[in-house]
C-alpha cells in the first residue's frame, strides 16, 4: 500500500480543526494501525490478571494478537500468539492457566516466556536449516514490555521513549487510583464489559474529556435520575449512586467550566472530577478507617483530596481513578470500535467497597448502561454524518490558543476542546515520525 | 402449597399453566413496552440481574450486564420514554419467545447469588428475543430463571436471572429488557 507522504499527513491537522478523512479513511486506519499502534505503549493488562506462573490473558495491539503471560520465575512477557511453525494462533482462551502453551495444529509446546519446548519427531529436523532454539520459531516476544504499579505496557517498536518518559506526569492518575487501596495495590476481579459501537476509535477518545456534551447527549439518564429522586427521596436526601452518576450529567455548564483541563504533550490528558470526592456513606467510612490504619490521617487526607474523572493515556486507555474503572480502546476497522472494560478492587478495602465500584460499571459502563447508549447513538452519528462532503473540516475551535503551559501540561478552562486538539498533536507526532 | 422437585402433581400441572399465562404475559409486556404494567409484575424487593460470565456466582464481586434493583428498573423506563433519549430515536423493537417452562429441578439452588429472594417457586425457560433497531436485527437468547412470590390470585417476580448465550460477547449496546 502507498502512504501518503508526511506534507499530505500534516495537511489532515491544523491547530484548531481536523480533516473528516482521519475518522472515515480505511487507507489512513492502516496507517494508524503501523505508526500509532505499531510504536506507542499500549496498555495490554494489569499484572493482577496473571498473578500466578502459568497465568495468561490475550488481547489485541491493533490486529496483532498477543498473550500477556507471568512465567516460571514470575516476570510477566508479551508474546505474539503465534506458532513458529505454520502461524497458527497458539493460546485460543481469553485468558487461563498452563504449565505450557500448546498448539492445536502440530503440538508444539512453549514454555510460558514463549521459548520452544519442544516439537514432536524432532528427528525430522536434523540437518534441515530448523533451529530449536532459534528465537523465530518460538512465540517471539514483543520488543519492549514495561510495568507502572501494575499497568502493564509493551510496544511492538524495538525503539522509542521509555514507559516513564511516555506517561511523564500523567503517572499521577495511576497514582491516584493505586493510592486510593489501603494496600498500595489493585486487582481486576469481576470479568471484563466487551461494548462495541459503529465509529472511528478516536471519536471515542475525544468524548473522554469533552464536558460540552453530557447536558445534551445524556438528558434522558439525567432526567430519569432526577425524576426518580423527585418521586422518591425527600428533599436534601443524599443522593444514591445510580441517581448521582446520571444526574450529575445535567449540572449547568457552569459547573463543567470551572472544572481544570490537562493535556500532556504525548496525547494524555485529564480533567477534574465530577463527582463528590468524599462520600458519607458507613461503607465510605469503613474504608476511611482502613485508609487511616494505612496510611495516617495526613496521608489518607493527602491522597483522597486528588480529585479527577476520565484521564486518557494516548491512545489506548483511559481510567476513571475514583471508581477504579479501566477502559480499554481496541481500533477493531476505520468506523469499528471495541472496548474493554473492567473494574478494579481497591486491595485491603472493604469488601462492601466493591459494590460501589461495580454501581458505577453497572450504570456507566456496561453495554446496557443507562448512559452509555446516548454516548454511542452521538459516536455513530458522528461517524455517518462525516461521510457528507458538506465540508472537510471537524471543528475543534473552543477555546483555541488559550491554554497555559506549565512544566509538562497545558491547562484550560472545562470546556475548552484542549484535550482534542492535544490529541491530534500526538496523532502527528507519531504518524509523521521517521522509523 | 409446595411443589415438588422435578415432579408435577395434578394439582401442580393446574399452577403450571398459570406460571406459564404469567411468563408469556410479561413477554407480551416487554414486546408492547407496557412498562408501568410490566413493571407492576415485580415486587418492591426485587432484583433483575443477567450475569455477564458463564455460571456467575453473584453480581457484587463479577460485573453484570444488569444488576438492577427497583429503583434501577424504574430510572431505566423512564430513561426510555423520554423524548430526548437519542439512542431511542428509533425505538428499538423486540420481539420474545417464551418456552420450555418448568419447574426448576434445581429450586433455583446456586442460581440465586447469594440474594436469597423470599420466593414460593422458582421457574426456569428459556427465551429467544429478536431485536430490531435501525438496520440491524439481533438475537439474544438463554435460561431464564424467575423466583416466583405468591401475591393474591396471581405471582409476583422477586428475582428474574437471564443465563444469555452470548453473556460475554462483545456487543454494543442493550437498552430494552430481555
Amino acid at each position: 500500500m502507498a502512504h501518503p507522504e508526511a506534507a499530505a499527513i500534516r495537511a489532515l491537522i491544523e491547530p484548531d480543526r481536523v480533516h473528516r478523512d482521519i475518522y472515515i479513511d480505511p487507507a489512513l486506519f492502516e496507517l494508524e494501525l503501523e505508526r500509532i499502534f505499531g510504536r506507542a505503549w499500549i496498555w495490554v493488562g494489569h499484572e493482577s490478571q496473571v498473578k500466578n506462573p502459568g497465568d495468561y490473558v490475550t488481547t489485541t495491539i491493533g490486529r496483532q494478537p498477543v498473550v500477556v503471560s507471568r512465567h516460571s520465575d514470575g516476570k510477566i512477557h508479551v508474546l505474539y500468539n503465534r506458532c513458529g511453525h505454520r502461524g497458527a494462533k497458539v493460546v485460543g482462551d481469553r485468558e487461563g492457566s498452563v504449565k505450557f502453551f500448546q498448539c492445536c495444529y502440530h503440538g508444539w509446546t512453549y514454555r510460558t516466556d514463549g521459548t520452544l519446548r519442544g516439537v514432536p519427531m524432532p528427528q525430522g529436523y536434523v540437518g534441515t536449516g530448523f533451529d530449536v532454539r532459534d528465537p523465530r520459531y518460538s512465540m517471539m516476544k514483543l520488543p519492549r514490555v514495561e510495568a507502572y504499579r501494575g499497568f502493564v505496557f509493551a510496544s511492538l517498536a524495538a525503539t522509542g521513549p521509555s514507559l516513564a518518559d511516555y506517561l511523564g506526569d500523567a503517572r499521577s492518575s495511576i497514582d491516584d487510583m493505586v493510592d486510593r487501596s489501603p494496600e498500595g495495590a489493585l486487582e481486576v476481579v469481576g470479568g471484563c464489559f466487551r461494548v462495541v459501537f459503529r465509529a472511528n476509535w478516536k471519536i471515542f477518545l475525544e468524548n473522554l474529556n469533552d464536558t460540552m456534551h453530557p447536558m445534551v447527549v445524556h438528558e434522558s439518564s439525567v432526567e430519569a435520575g432526577k425524576i426518580w429522586a423527585s418521586e422518591h427521596l425527600p428533599q436534601g436526601a443524599p443522593d444514591p449512586l445510580p441517581v448521582r452518576f446520571t444526574r450529575n450529567n445535567g449540572f449547568p455548564y457552569d459547573f463543567w467550566e470551572k472544572l481544570t483541563l490537562k493535556a500532556h504533550a504525548n496525547g494524555h490528558s485529564f480533567m477534574g472530577g465530577i463527582f463528590p470526592p468524599r462520600r458519607t456513606d458507613p461503607v465510605y467510612m469503613d474504608y476511611m478507617a482502613a485508609m487511616e490504619k494505612a496510611y495516617g490521617k495526613e496521608r489518607t487526607e493527602q491522597i483522597l483530596a486528588v480529585d479527577r474523572h476520565n484521564t486518557i493515556f494516548y491512545p489506548n486507555v483511559s481510567i476513571q481513578s475514583g471508581y477504579q474503572q479501566l477502559r480499554h480502546i481496541r481500533p477493531l476497522a476505520v468506523d469499528r470500535t471495541q472496548m474493554d472494560v473492567y473494574a478494579f478492587r481497591l486491595k485491603g478495602a472493604p469488601d462492601e467497597f466493591y459494590k460501589h465500584t461495580l454501581i458505577y460499571s453497572n450504570v456507566v459502563n456496561s453495554p446496557s448502561s443507562i448512559v452509555m447508549p446516548d454516548d454511542h447513538e452521538a459516536y455513530n452519528r458522528v461517524q455517518e454524518g462525516l461521510a457528507a462532503q458538506a465540508s472537510p473540516w471537524v471543528s475543534l475551535h473552543r477555546d483555541a490558543g488559550r491554554g497555559r503551559r506549565g512544566g509538562e501540561w497545558t491547562s484550560a478552562n472545562g470546556t475548552s476542546e484542549l484535550p482534542m486538539r492535544n490529541q491530534y498533536q500526538a496523532w502527528l507526532g507519531y504518524m509523521t515520525a521517521e522509523d | 402449597m409446595t411443589l415438588s422437585l422435578g415432579k408435577v402433581e395434578p394439582e401442580a400441572a393446574a399452577d403450571l399453566r398459570m406460571i406459564e399465562q404469567f411468563l408469556y404475559r410479561e413477554a407480551m409486556l416487554l414486546d408492547e413496552k407496557r412498562w408501568p404494567e410490566w413493571l407492576a409484575l415485580y415486587s418492591e424487593d426485587c432484583f433483575y440481574w443477567v450475569p455477564s460470565v458463564v455460571g456467575q456466582k453473584d453480581p457484587v464481586n463479577t460485573i453484570s450486564l444488569y444488576a438492577e434493583d427497583r429503583m434501577r428498573l424504574e430510572m431505566r423506563v423512564i430513561r426510555i420514554t423520554h423524548p430526548h433519549a437519542y439512542s431511542q430515536n428509533f425505538p428499538t423493537r423486540m420481539s420474545h419467545v417464551v418456552g420450555n417452562v418448568m419447574l426448576d429441578p434445581e429450586n433455583g439452588r446456586g442460581f440465586d447469588g447469594g440474594l436469597a429472594p423470599k420466593a414460593d417457586l422458582v421457574v426456569r425457560s428459556i427465551v429467544h428475543i429478536l431485536e430490531f433497531r435501525k438496520e440491524e436485527q439481533r438475537l439474544f437468547g438463554g435460561t431464564v430463571r424467575h423466583w416466583l412470590r405468591r401475591a393474591g390470585s396471581g405471582f409476583s417476580i422477586v428475582l428474574k436471572r437471564i443465563d444469555l448465550v452470548n453473556c460475554d460477547a462483545p456487543m454494543e449496546v442493550v437498552q430494552l429488557f430481555l
